[in-house]
């Protein structure tokens, strides 16, 4: 047996400690935690305006002065060590990408990640994401043999949600059977599988020139 | 719910308790009436900030106080005055939801109990010597005639005080679809407003809180140690 004197990886408190030190750092530093979403910080003064985004042990920093920047980087360094590989590149399986028009956001590691643990390296495209002849809904066909599978299955889908509004709809017909999936269940997710190979680096992008204006759409009933 | 005073002496028939099948045509009174009751109750719902539950007690308070103020139609005489061929008691009008107390039971209570529960006036019960109250702390509905009341002040806050304190100003942590919602607004705002946008990785994040509690383990297998124990 021995003591321990720090934290360790796998200890239940380890990672509110660390969140509890990180957030006390950064609220001595002038940062403000939002309400929305704890896991954002914001730091606004007359000349700059600094946004921060903690996700465990990754930190995205936005904003419009770069000795702010520095200014965190070095305090954060001064307190843990950190790693700075500079412009966001990859953040928790999203692919950043920027140019003079705008920022694209796209999962196509993961995406063909996904592709590839499903087996699905040489099958055949598919050019929409759904039969529109085939109707899901709980039928009475064989329940399909590894549940575990396609819930796992749609857990990814759903992630890969992120980046990929195409499939959304499809996501979500098909989570509605988690419970008790069968076999047209199964072949309806492969179809979407199917789909995505055709074009795994599909993603958004954030043009630079459009307005910031809220728009609502609504359907009519 | 209609006020049946009201009705024996409005109509030119000697009370129509009861309406003759297919009339269309005698519908419109009531419906006036029920327009009228409606209006006084839902003024009073609006100036106390009761919940829109509380209708039933609105509307009884209405038909009450509707049979007790004048009106031309009758020679500006009260519907009650040509019923009972009496005044009608002044002293019973409260305003609808003001703050009472109403006396607790004594038997119900010891030495050290309140003697008064707070209460907002709902109504008057017909058949009953006493008040509607709904109590403010046991949200309970109860009728006591020893009570005390504070006309013009309306316990009741108003609803939009009331959101503030339902909705706590801080959500719960943060669950991992939101945070890629988060990140998604943050690149579009980065992008329209040409921020720089940065990332940076924390070593060994876990190993920087400062440990408080006994923690023991046993050692890893290959580790030795010169202390056995």
């Amino acid at each position: 047996m021995c003591k321990l004197i720090k934290y360790l990886y796998g200890l239940k408190q380890a990672s509110r400690k660390w969140y509890e030190k990180l957030t006390s750092l950064l609220l001595a530093q002038g940062f403000k935690q939002a309400n929305s979403d704890h896991s954002l910080f914001i730091k606004s003064s007359s000349s700059s305006f600094t946004i921060l985004l903690v996700y465990v042990d990754d930190i995205i920093l936005a904003g419009n002065s770069l000795d702010e920047f520095q200014n965190i980087k070095t305090i954060l360094h001064n307190s843990f060590k950190i790693k700075d590989p500079g412009q966001l590149k990859y953040f928790l399986g999203l692919e950043v990408a920027h140019s003079k028009q705008g920022i694209s956001l796209c999962q196509r590691k993961y995406c063909l990640d996904l592709l590839a643990d499903s087996g699905f390296r040489n099958s055949k495209l598919v050019s929409t994401p759904s039969d529109p002849s085939i109707k899901l809904h709980n039928d009475s066909s064989p329940l399909y043999e590894d549940i575990s599978s396609y819930r796992r299955l749609i857990g990814r889908l759903l992630y890969l949600n992120t980046t990929r509004p195409d499939i959304i709809f499809v996501t979500q017909q098909l989570s509605q059977f988690l419970t008790k999936p069968t076999q047209t269940h199964y072949t309806a997710a492969m179809r979407v599988l199917r789909y995505l190979k055709s074009c795994p680096g599909k993603g958004l992008f954030f043009p630079r020139d459009s307005t910031l204006k809220l728009l609502g759409f609504s359907d009519a009933d | 719910m209609v006020s049946p005073v009201y009705f024996q002496f409005d109509h030119p028939y000697p009370s129509p308790s009861h309406f003759v099948v297919e009339t269309p045509q005698l519908n419109a009174r009531v419906e006036r009436k029920h327009q009228h009751i409606l209006n006084v109750a839902r003024a009073l719902l609006f100036q106390s900030h009761l919940p829109k539950q509380f209708w039933c007690y609105a509307v009884n308070h209405a038909v009450f106080l509707i049979n007790r103020v004048s009106t031309p139609l009758l020679g500006h005489k009260t519907p009650y005055q040509l019923l009972y061929d009496s005044l009608p008691d002044i002293k019973l009008f409260k305003v609808f939801c003001s703050l009472c107390y109403a006396s607790t039971i004594m038997s119900h209570r010891s030495k050290h109990d309140p003697r008064a529960r707070k209460c907002c006036f709902l109504c008057y019960k017909s058949g009953f010597k006493g008040s509607v109250l709904f109590d403010l702390h046991s949200r309970e509905i109860f009728i006591s005639r020893n009570v005390i009341f504070h006309d013009h002040i309306l316990p009741y806050p108003s609803s939009s005080k009331k959101n503030l304190e339902y909705f706590p100003s801080s959500s719960p942590q943060s669950s991992d679809s939101s945070i890629v919602t988060t990140v998604r607004h943050i690149i579009a705002l980065a992008s329209i407003h040409h921020w720089f946008i940065h990332q940076l990785y924390v070593n060994n994040a876990f190993l920087h809180g400062e440990l408080q509690d006994n923690v023991y383990m046993q050692l890893p297998p290959g580790v030795k140690s010169s202390k056995p124990n």
